[in-house]
Order: structure tokens, then C-alpha cells, then sequence
């Protein structure tokens, strides 16, 4: 590999409504790298990447591919370019077979009918070579998300992609997956097709990269190899700040039982028992498709039960929709907060009052005072950055999105909470913060059930761990045994018994 | 982000109204102008006489306006209320003939309606079909149901009280179709603004999925909407039928679109959550306005209906315009 940069993108500056977003900033990648692409969130690092892929055109800068100036403009300019931009949300029809996915806007014609044997021959045969044993006819939605990310990588590679940036590939995959995605990117690799990774896991960009650029407040921080940095300078360089502790020192929970599932059975569970303490943190860890979000659901009454009782302080309790969960103290912070924790469309104040509604509504009349009073302990409680308690919540970060949910369900004064990927794509800083909060929580003696996909939020958080796979509960480890590690606990996950 | 809160804050009544301006702009600035060229070119249309009798006309309007709201926000539409208008009317009239007082006759009437918005609701939430499907077959049977009671022609009938119930005025000119039109005007407010109901029903429409995870029994605030809706259709079948002293079968024809056009006019979103009363207001006045006016100018009614819908059209388009460019704006904030 010689040491003339295959991609360099120099002086890049982009403003939108005279803020500047990024500020003079160059990044260079040699062919057959893994470049890391980090920073916080706002910190420029989806723009800079939509300049190279012809989403947005840059004020200032140029963009050298393979040594000399390309005009990169639009999408189409950016595919010619052989530059692939696989989204963080994936960009496929779902009701569209994979081979219809394959050549969408690219359709391979005869004359002008479309050429269905050339197109279905070819996308089985990049399929094949992947090592996918998908058949092009299957429709998208019925496969996972991670075999829907492969095919979008397979798609790039059949298109001649050089360059391929991947935004937050792994947020919705597990460990295996992982796995099998990195092998995936190590054979491109090999095959010298250049690829940015941008992650907000940096454990993952250790494992995988060869050199990190950090992006802070639109600013080209710097740029290393890999193997000349810790996790916690690259954190610092991502923030800006030295962040102290990322966990605290679990406390200890009380020994009284507070809920108990026993046997909880349905389509996706299959006998699930486990109790909760008072202010305990129960993680909850296994791969994608190990009924975990499926237990939170099952609990909080939105999908039924087959088979199973559940009992809150030794009594017998049903819940058949979540408002019976509301009455009983629980409270769900769900996964996906766009889809089922917020109303998007409305401001702060609707989205936090929505669940005790009841408390400052009564025929016709509003109690502001009681409202005003809720906003101030929640919100203000939570140090949510806003312009104020109209701002629509649309607009706010991911990290100050969760935590309106986190006080939405805060101000039902639960005595249970259950929080599925509590920290999902949201930067490292407001991670921190999250983590102090379920740790306030706990001490409080609220009892926490936390669904997670990180295991060091599991490992450093929780008092015990329920570790599932396909909907099977395999084994519940206390923190204080020997047993509590990684490594256990992925064993257990995999449906395998540690050795 | 630009910060609001610092400023100091106008009085809540004073901010309401300034929102309410602020918010339908673009809808007050095209009645002002309306009524403008009304003033030049058909000043007939500022007799009280005629006016008195467009608010009249309007009541109609209004209350199937305010059901359509309560549809559109759930992110739901009734398309079956103008077929509610028209077996409300039979219904009424075919009471009044047995000999029922007119008052009782109205309450079968409007009965009747809240009937049909029950089934709409009570098919939607347990079999999932679609509002837009749902209501549309109930349309047709409905349409069936009130030639069949009508025996397929209109039903006249006499009475001075029920004369006077549509056509009557208070201190000789509010019309009493008005009085209830605005009566309902001010409980469809309280109901979206001061409950919550109101509440639930703009989570529902704003996200589905986060109502339901919060704990709202999303399909009680589904049949309520539907039922809401079809109390109105009634409502408005009985002014409609004191109106003409007669049932038919095959009137109101079309009201379901007028309904909806006075509702996304006055800026309720049709892809649900967003919407006021106020707007719905707004919304169907300017309707009335205008094709009360081109009749008045002399403009004649096949050209109407190309009007009108010109002009629903223009109105959406803005919405859209307005819409797009703040989520616009929004995604480069954020990118």
C-alpha cells in the first residue's frame, strides 16, 4: 500500500442558515482502509459524509478521488464516483423482493421491457459470492435487519462501490451479527474497497478500524492510527472534556421481592420466570430475536400472554393493555423512541405530561400550576437541552429525546421501570448521563428491568443479569459471583453453555 | 435554537388569539380579500337578509365540519356523513308523520346518526379495515338504508314548531341553526383543549404507536371520534330536513367532501394530529362565503364546483409548502 491518499476530502466547509455545521475539514483514506468517522452528535460527521456522497454540496473545499478532483453534486454523480453511502436507516422498498431492491432506479432492461432473468441470474450470483443464502425472490421486510444491511452492502459492491460509508451499521445488530458483518468488511478490505465507518461503539472501531478522525462542533479534531489510542483518549477528544466516570459504583439493593414472572409464555416467550428486587438493576442481555423487547412488551401488556402469572408485591396482577401497566407503577421506556416513545409532531410539555394527563386535566379545566410543576422537576430534573418547554420534540437531539421519554415516565412515579435499549444512538456525553440517571433510580429504590445490546452497560449497571436466547430464558447471574463476565454472559446469549 | 422563554409573556388569552391569527394567515388573508371583490362586484351579498340566510346554510356545514376534525386528527375520515344527513332527515320526518312531537322526532334523528358513527367505530377498531374503506361501504348502505325507509321518495311533512326549529330566529335574526352550531363549536373545543380526551386523541393521530405505549386506550378514543362524527351528521340531518319540512333520501350528496375541505383548510392535517376547531371554523366559513357569494354574483353553479375545488387545492398546497419547508429546515438543523 503506498502512502498517496486514495480519498481526500480537504477544506470542507458547509453552513446551513449562516451556522456553520463544518468548518474547514479534510480527511484522507488510503484504498483498502478502515477509516473511523466519530465524534458526538452535531458534530458534522453525517453531513461531511453526505458531501462525499453527493446528498449536499459543500461551500468551500474539494473532494480528490484517487489523485485528482472529482465534482461530486448529486447522489447519482456520487454512484458513478463509485462512492456508496449505506444509511443509518435503511434505504430499501419493503415490499420489494431483494432483486427488485437490487437494481431500484437501475433497472436492467432489454429494449424497453425489463431484462428479470439478466437481473435475477446477477443478484443470486453477488449473493452467492457473499455467502448469503438468501433467495433473491424473498421480499425485504421478512429479513432481519442485519441480512437487510448485508444485502445493501452486497448492492453497493455490485455497483463497483470503491468507497463505502457505513453510518452506525451495528446499532440495530447483535453480537453475532457483528461478527459476521466484520468478517464481511475484512474481505472488502482485502479486495481493496475503502471503507469510513462511523460508530458511536468504540470498542467495535478498535476491533475493526486502522485509523480514527474525531469531529467535534464541525472541526477536524484529529486524525490517528487506531493502535496508538486508548478508548478514553478518544472520548476526550470526542467531548472535548475529560469524562470522569462513565459508571458509578453500584449501590447495594434491598432484599425484598417486588415482582415476579413466572412462566411467561407466548408466541416469542417460552417460560420465562425471573424476580425483581427492590431497587435493583436486572440487565437483561441476548442476541436480536431473543424475545427480550418481547418480554418488556409481554409485562407491560401490549402483546398478550399464552401462558404465565405475574405477581407485584406477592399479589396476582393482569395486565391486557398498558394502562393497566401505568396503574400498576410500571413504566416502558420503549426501544425505538421515534416510533413508539414520542409524539414527534408535539413539544416537550404535550409529550412529558401525556401519561399523568389525568393529574392536571378535569372536566374542562387545565391546572397550569400543577402542570408548570411537573415540567420544572422533569424536565428541569433532567438537564433536557431545549429552547424551552414548547420547543416540538422533533427538533431535539437523540440524547435530549430519550430523556423526555425518561421523564414522561419518570413523572408516573413508576416503581417499576423497564428501559429496552435505554442508550441507543445517542452520543457518549448524554450516555453518561443516562447512566447516572438509572443509577439514581436504583438507589431511589426504584426497581430497573434494562434490556441492553452493550454488554459493559450491562456488566457495569446491573445486579443481576437474565441472559435469553430465542425466547428462552438460559441462566440468571448475580454481580457478585465469579461468573458476571462478558465472555459468560455471550456464551449464554449464543445458546451454548460457557466451558 | 432561539430562545422564547426568556421573553416575557403576553397575557395566555392575548397569546391565543395572536396564534390563532398567526396560524391561519394565509386562509384570513383570502377572506379578506373575498370580501373585498364581494363588496365591489356583488354588494347584494351584505344584505342582512342574505346573510342571516348563509349562516343558516352554513350550520350545516359547520357541524359536519367539526365531526370531519375529530376524524382527521385520529389521523382517521368519515366519508359516510353526508349519507347520515340524509337517513337522519328521513328518519325524522317519518317520525314526525307517526305522530311523534318534532323534539322527539329531532333526538330519533340525531339517534340514528351517533348509530351509524357507533358501527363506523366499532368495525374500524375490531377489524382493522381502514377508515377510508370502512366508511366508504357504510356510505353505500347507509345511501341503501334511507331509500328503503323512504320508500325512495321524499317524505313531506308540516308543523310550525318544526318549521320554526331550522328556520326560526332568535331576537328575530340569529339564526337558531347558528345558536347550534356555535354551541357545538364551543363543546368540540373544550372537548380538544380542555380534556384528556383532546389530549389522547392528538397523541393518537400525532404517533399510534407512542399513544398505545403510554397507556391510552386508543380504541375507545377511535369509536368516541366516530361516534362524535356521526352525532353531528345527525345533528345536521335534523336542521336540514326543518329546513326543507322533508326527508329525502338522496340529499347531502357530496357534504362529506365539503366537510373535509372546510377542515383542511382551516389547517387539520390529514395525515392526523394536527388541527383546531378554531381552524374548522375558519375553514367552512370561507367555503360558505365564497359560494354563497358566487351565487350571489350570478356565477352559476357548474362553475362553482371548479371553484371550489381550485380552491381546496391552493389551500392543501400551502399547507404542504409551509409543512415541507419547516421539516426542511429542521432536517438541515439536524444533519
Amino acid at each position: 500500500m503506498d502512502n498517496k491518499a486514495f480519498l481526500s476530502m480537504e477544506g470542507i466547509s458547509k453552513s446551513f442558515f449562516g451556522v456553520h455545521v463544518l468548518n474547514d475539514v479534510s480527511l484522507s483514506v488510503q484504498q483498502g482502509e478502515v477509516h473511523a468517522l466519530v465524534g458526538e452528535n452535531g458534530a458534522g460527521k453525517s453531513t461531511l459524509m453526505k458531501i462525499l456522497a453527493g446528498l449536499y454540496t459543500a461551500d468551500e473545499g474539494r473532494i480528490l478521488l484517487d489523485g485528482s478532483p472529482v465534482s461530486i453534486r448529486t447522489p447519482k454523480e456520487g454512484i458513478q464516483n463509485g462512492i456508496s453511502f449505506i444509511h443509518q436507516e435503511l434505504s430499501m422498498v419493503p415490499d420489494m423482493s431483494i432483486m427488485q431492491n437490487f437494481y431500484l432506479g437501475e433497472e436492467l432492461c432489454r429494449g424497453k421491457v425489463l431484462d428479470n432473468r439478466a437481473m435475477w441470474k446477477r443478484t443470486s450470483t453477488v449473493l452467492q459470492e457473499f455467502g448469503l443464502k438468501l433467495h433473491p425472490d424473498l421480499t425485504v421486510d421478512i429479513l432481519s435487519v442485519a441480512q437487510q444491511q448485508m444485502v445493501e452492502i452486497c448492492r453497493a459492491i455490485s455497483f463497483n462501490a470503491r468507497v463505502i460509508i457505513m453510518d452506525e451499521p451495528t446499532a440495530s445488530l447483535s453480537g453475532g451479527e457483528v461478527a459476521s458483518l466484520f468478517e464481511q468488511i475484512r474481505r472488502l478490505k482485502k479486495e481493496k474497497v475503502t471503507i469510513i465507518f462511523i460508530s458511536h461503539k468504540l470498542e467495535e472501531l478498535m476491533d475493526i478500524c486502522d485509523n480514527v478522525t474525531v469531529l467535534r462542533d464541525g472541526q477536524l479534531i484529529a486524525t490517528r492510527p487506531i493502535s496508538e489510542i486508548t478508548q478514553d483518549e478518544l472520548i476526550s477528544l470526542m467531548v472535548g472534556r475529560k469524562i470522569e466516570q462513565m459508571f458509578e459504583q453500584r449501590g447495594n439493593s434491598a432484599s425484598e421481592v417486588v415482582f415476579e414472572a413466572r412462566n411467561l409464555s407466548n408466541r416469542h416467550l417460552h417460560d420465562v420466570s425471573f424476580t425483581l428486587k427492590k431497587g435493583e438493576v436486572l440487565g437483561v442481555s441476548g442476541l436480536v430475536g431473543a424475545g427480550r423487547t418481547e418480554l418488556a412488551h409481554a409485562i407491560f401488556g401490549i402483546d398478550r400472554l399464552s401462558r404465565g402469572e405475574m405477581y407485584l408485591n406477592g399479589r396476582r396482577i393482569v395486565h391486557h393493555r398498558p394502562g393497566d401497566a401505568i396503574k400498576n407503577g410500571f413504566a416502558l421506556v420503549p426501544e425505538d423512541r421515534k416510533q413508539n416513545g414520542l409524539v414527534l409532531i408535539q413539544d416537550v410539555r404535550f409529550n412529558l405530561t401525556l401519561c399523568v394527563i389525568r393529574k392536571i386535566r378535569s372536566f374542562f379545566r387545565v391546572f397550569k400550576k400543577r402542570e408548570r410543576e411537573l415540567l420544572d422537576r422533569y424536565a428541569n430534573a433532567m438537564s433536557i437541552k431545549m429552547s424551552g418547554h414548547d420547543q416540538v420534540c422533533m427538533s431535539l437531539s437523540g440524547g435530549n429525546q430519550q430523556k423526555v421519554v425518561l421523564s414522561k415516565w419518570m413523572a408516573t412515579e413508576p416503581a417499576i421501570m423497564i428501559l429496552d435499549e435505554p442508550t441507543r444512538g445517542i452520543d457518549v456525553g448524554a450516555k453518561s448521563e443516562i447512566y447516572h440517571i438509572i443509577h439514581n433510580l436504583s438507589e431511589a429504590g426504584i426497581s430497573v428491568i434494562m434490556i441492553s445490546s452493550e454488554l459493559p452497560e450491562i456488566i457495569n449497571l446491573s445486579h443481576r443479569v437474565l441472559v435469553m436466547h430465542e425466547g428462552h430464558p438460559m441462566k440468571i447471574i448475580d454481580a457478585d459471583t465469579p461468573e458476571f463476565n462478558q465472555e459468560n454472559i455471550m456464551h449464554y446469549a449464543t445458546g451454548g453453555i460457557p466451558t | 435554537m432561539k430562545s422564547t422563554l426568556s421573553r416575557k409573556q403576553p397575557s395566555p388569552f392575548v397569546r391565543a388569539t395572536l396564534g390563532y391569527f398567526k396560524r391561519n394567515v394565509g386562509i384570513m388573508t383570502a377572506f379578506i380579500a373575498i370580501l373585498l371583490m364581494l363588496s365591489i362586484f356583488a354588494p347584494a351579498f351584505f344584505r342582512p337578509q342574505n346573510i342571516s340566510n348563509m349562516f343558516r346554510t352554513l350550520s350545516v356545514n359547520l357541524l359536519l365540519a367539526f365531526g370531519m376534525s375529530f376524524c382527521l386528527i385520529i389521523g382517521g375520515i368519515d366519508l359516510s356523513v353526508g349519507q347520515g344527513v340524509a337517513i337522519s332527515g328521513v328518519v325524522t320526518t317519518l317520525c314526525i308523520i307517526a305522530g311523534y312531537d318534532w323534539y322527539i322526532a329531532i333526538a330519533f334523528g340525531i339517534l340514528v346518526g351517533g348509530l351509524i358513527g357507533l358501527i363506523n367505530g366499532l368495525v374500524i377498531i375490531f377489524t382493522g379495515i381502514p377508515p377510508f374503506i370502512a366508511t366508504i361501504a357504510m356510505q353505500s348502505i347507509v345511501r341503501g338504508l334511507a331509500f328503503i325507509l323512504g320508500q325512495g321518495s321524499s317524505i313531506m311533512v308540516q308543523g310550525e314548531d318544526f318549521y320554526n326549529y331550522a328556520n326560526g330566529n332568535l331576537f328575530g335574526f340569529i339564526p337558531i341553526p347558528f345558536i347550534i352550531a356555535v354551541a357545538a363549536a364551543i363543546l368540540c373545543y373544550l372537548l380538544l383543549n380542555r380534556t384528556t380526551f383532546g389530549t389522547q386523541m392528538y397523541a393518537l393521530g400525532g404517533n399510534p404507536n407512542a399513544a398505545l405505549f403510554s397507556g391510552i386506550n386508543t380504541k375507545k378514543i377511535q369509536l368516541l371520534c366516530y361516534l362524535i362524527s356521526g352525532l353531528m351528521g345527525g345533528l345536521a340531518g335534523t336542521i336540514l330536513s326543518s329546513r326543507l319540512m322533508s326527508g329525502h333520501p338522496n340529499v347531502a350528496i357530496g357534504y362529506e367532501s365539503d366537510a373535509i375541505a372546510a377542515a383542511v383548510i382551516g389547517g387539520v392535517s390529514f395525515a392526523g394530529g394536527r388541527g383546531t376547531i378554531g381552524g374548522a371554523i375558519l375553514g367552512a366559513i370561507f367555503m360558505g362565503v365564497m359560494i354563497n357569494g358566487l351565487n350571489v354574483w350570478g356565477l352559476n353553479s357548474y362553475w362553482q364546483y371548479i371553484v371550489k375545488g381550485t380552491v381546496v387545492l391552493v389551500a392543501v398546497l400551502i399547507d404542504l409548502f409551509v409543512i415541507t419547508r419547516r421539516t426542511k429546515s429542521l432536517d438541515r438543523v439536524r444533519a
